[in-house]
């Protein structure tokens, strides 16, 4: 029951989070780390409870748009953080966040978790491997962003950021729905303009995933511009899922929600970008393919 | 981070309470201007057109009526229960 509580409240947080947020609603989710369904909270003590054997290389994992920790979730119960703890013994650290709110919101909270945690932490840490899946991967990118800006020091143990079926170039879904209320929007009907306002409710970080805006000056820009730079200081890795095997279909479909040009984001060298063949969106949080990947990454 | 019980306890509480008020306004409008179009459209016709004109009025003042009782009850429900002290312990 306390699983399922937690989605259903992840998925009210990412259809309306931002209003939740706004409102001072209790439903509206913090950003916080996450250890075994519980708040881990970000000091010393709590963290060297929580991870007796602390290493010095963290990962951490943040999961996408109407998602919690229970999203990396393998039938077995493992995940990508805990077989990164058993093969390479990198200590995995879980957010969970309100997805509802502006991606730019959640990139710069994260940022903040990760300059508290870096002062937190039990062990120096030597490295940081961030991991972000579908809308995840844009706030890991926003924080990045947000952290340069503001001369963080977890920054510069940021060595390599993993992104699985992220969204770079923004999510067709998103756009065409932006369409389609905008059009019933205009017409002289009660019951489109009803339609309409419905459409319209949907969180800021939904329509952010549209044409992945990571900062707040994306957000205000109108239509599709370039994708947001990419920060050099990092190596980025990129994993996206082709449910057809058929190269045109695979290139436009995509995992199905996130085409393979906005996942693997042109600009990338191809020893950083995998493609794993048949694979739907959801099923790239817990897939043994992108665990393989993941493992040659980080032990690199 | 997990909110305390009775944080989401107040909030699926106030979640209601905004979608009622909310959606009792958005239905009304809907309501009201499809009233209109029909009123509007018997006004026309010019042997009719005075009763047709106080039969809108009388529908727009019942509508008003009903959707503001709505909206009443659903603010003194929600007064209420805020008064209900929180049985659980945090």
């Amino acid at each position: 029951m306390g699983r399922k509580l937690e989605a259903a409240i992840a998925v009210l947080n990412g259809a309306v989070g931002d209003y939740l947020a706004r409102t001072g609603n209790g439903l509206a989710t913090p950003m916080g780390l996450i250890h075994e369904g519980k708040n881990l909270a970000i000091d010393d003590a709590a963290l060297s409870a929580a991870h007796p054997h602390a290493s010095g290389r963290v990962a951490v994992l943040v999961h996408g748009l109407m998602g919690t920790e229970g999203s990396w979730r393998h039938p077995d119960g493992t995940d990508y953080g805990s077989l990164l703890a058993r093969d390479l013994g990198i200590t995995p650290l879980y957010v969970r966040y309100n997805s509802g709110r502006p991606i730019a919101d959640n990139g710069a909270l994260l940022a903040a978790l990760l300059e508290r945690l870096i002062a937190a932490y039990p062990v120096a840490i030597e490295e940081i491997v961030l991991i972000g899946y579908s809308m995840g991967g844009l706030v890991v990118r926003s924080a990045c962003h947000t952290a340069s800006a503001a001369e963080h020091a977890w920054l510069a143990q940021v060595r390599r950021a993993i992104y699985l079926a992220t969204p770079h170039r923004g999510a067709p879904m998103e756009r065409a729905g932006r369409v389609i209320a905008k059009a019933l929007g205009a017409v002289d009907d009660p019951y489109a303009r009803l339609l309409a306002s419905l459409a319209e409710l949907r969180s800021a970080g939904v329509k952010d995933l549209g044409d992945a805006d990571l900062g707040h000056r994306d957000r205000a820009r109108l239509g599709n511009s370039q994708p947001a730079a990419w920060l050099a200081s990092i190596e980025h890795y990129l994993i996206a899922g082709a449910l057809f095997t058929e190269p045109r279909l695979a290139r436009w479909v995509g995992d199905a929600m996130v085409p393979l040009a906005s996942a693997t984001d042109g600009q990338n060298a191809a020893s950083h970008v995998r493609i794993i063949n048949g694979s739907s969106h959801a099923r790239l949080a817990r897939h043994p393919e992108v665990y393989v990947h993941l493992r040659e990454w980080c032990a690199a | 981070m997990v909110c305390s019980v009775n944080d989401r306890g107040r909030g699926l509480r106030m979640l209601v309470h905004d979608m009622v008020e909310h959606g009792s306004r958005a239905i009304e409008q809907v309501h009201r201007k499809t009233a209109d179009r029909t009123f509007f459209a018997l006004a026309e016709i010019a042997p009719i057109a005075k009763p047709v004109a106080v039969v809108h009025a009388l529908h727009g003042a019942h509508l008003t009526a009903v959707y503001g009782a709505i909206r009443l009850a659903n603010r003194g429900i929600s007064a209420g229960l805020d008064l209900v002290p929180t049985s659980k312990p945090e």
